[in-house]
């Protein structure tokens, strides 16, 4: 016989550099305001290629250019403080709602089937929300 | 008057009595331990043999929109529905939700919950070509894992469950075109 639980419910292979956002076209990250301490965002997962690693950091980022390939192309952020906005232009984008006094772990994945050069990355946010990103493709 | 026949006495009758109770606490604790011997900590773990990466649960129904006009389309996408998605597992036997969550914390190395919420608010917007079909769907992403579920009892005896676990780690969506 097999269990199946749950608690409660109501409803390639590749060493992954961390590469820094290679241009730069919106306003420089402020100082933090949030009482909730943002972890690092986790090690790339075993079979995905890191694209894009933006530190912990407050307010809007810096736009890193990247290509992808097809596959999927997945974007993970750990946030606090507010709603902020991932762009992956012209690919797609994501208005994020992240908790204000605790963190929120949040995942996008996009299947692409052509690959495409000169994707834009870039977050804008409010002051007071921290954040933090890594972009990786299979 | 301070002393006395009665008072020394007492003394020894005090005396005696500690000296007693001394003796027979680690007496007692001996044989207590040779009725149940306690050769190994009781303990329970899961050790994780396979990671088999994330797998979104669903919250909400897919949402989909064609896009027929003859350029490029952003289609928007939002949250329906809010929903919490638990820890859940398949073994022939029940397992523990927290050690389970915790080992596998362990072995990856960043936090994973007993239960996420997937809220209301979260959008994603979606580029789609001439004729293609952007799709999307919601949702709480959960580690699929498999490993060994071990019991290990105070007399060394243990039961081993392969256990299949998905623990819940991320909230967000899944895009993708048609």
């Amino acid at each position: 016989m097999v269990l199946l639980g749950a608690v409660a419910c109501s409803s390639s292979s590749a060493t992954t550099p961390s590469i820094r956002p290679a241009s730069s076209s919106t306003t420089s990250p402020s100082p933090t305001t949030s009482s909730v301490t943002v972890p690092s965002v986790p090690e790339a997962q075993p079979g995905l290629r890191t694209l894009v690693l933006m530190p912990r950091q407050t307010g809007a980022s810096r736009t890193a250019v990247i290509s992808i390939v097809p596959g999927d192309v997945t974007a993970t952020m750990l946030c606090t403080g507010g709603e902020l906005q991932m762009y992956l232009d012209p690919v797609a984008s994501a208005t994020v709602q992240c908790d204000k006094g605790a963190v929120s772990p949040v995942r996008n994945v996009f299947r692409v089937k052509t690959g495409a050069k000169g994707i834009k990355v870039r977050v804008t946010a409010g002051a007071g929300v921290v954040w933090n990103l890594r972009v990786e493709e299979r | 008057m301070y002393g006395g026949s009665n008072t020394r006495s007492r003394r020894l009758a005090v005396v005696a009595a500690v000296v007693g109770a001394l003796c027979l606490v680690p007496m007692t604790s001996a044989s207590a331990a040779e009725q149940v011997p306690s050769r190994c900590p009781a303990e329970t773990n899961y050790t994780v043999t396979h990671i088999y990466g994330d797998v979104i649960f669903p919250v909400g129904a897919p949402q989909a929109n064609r896009n027929g006009t003859p350029y490029n389309q952003v289609s928007d996408f939002s949250a329906e529905v809010s929903g919490t998605v638990t820890f859940s597992y398949s073994a022939s036997t029940a397992v523990s939700a927290s050690v389970v969550v915790a080992d596998v914390s362990a072995t990856v190395g960043y936090s994973l919950s007993l239960s996420l919420t997937a809220k209301l608010g979260n959008t994603v917007h979606v580029t789609a070509g001439p004729g293609k079909t952007a799709h999307a769907q919601y949702g709480v992403y959960r580690l699929e894992t498999v490993g060994n579920y071990v019991v290990t009892q105070p007399t060394c005896a243990g039961t081993t469950t392969v256990a299949t676990a998905w623990s819940p780690h991320y909230v967000g969506w899944l895009t993708w075109l048609s």
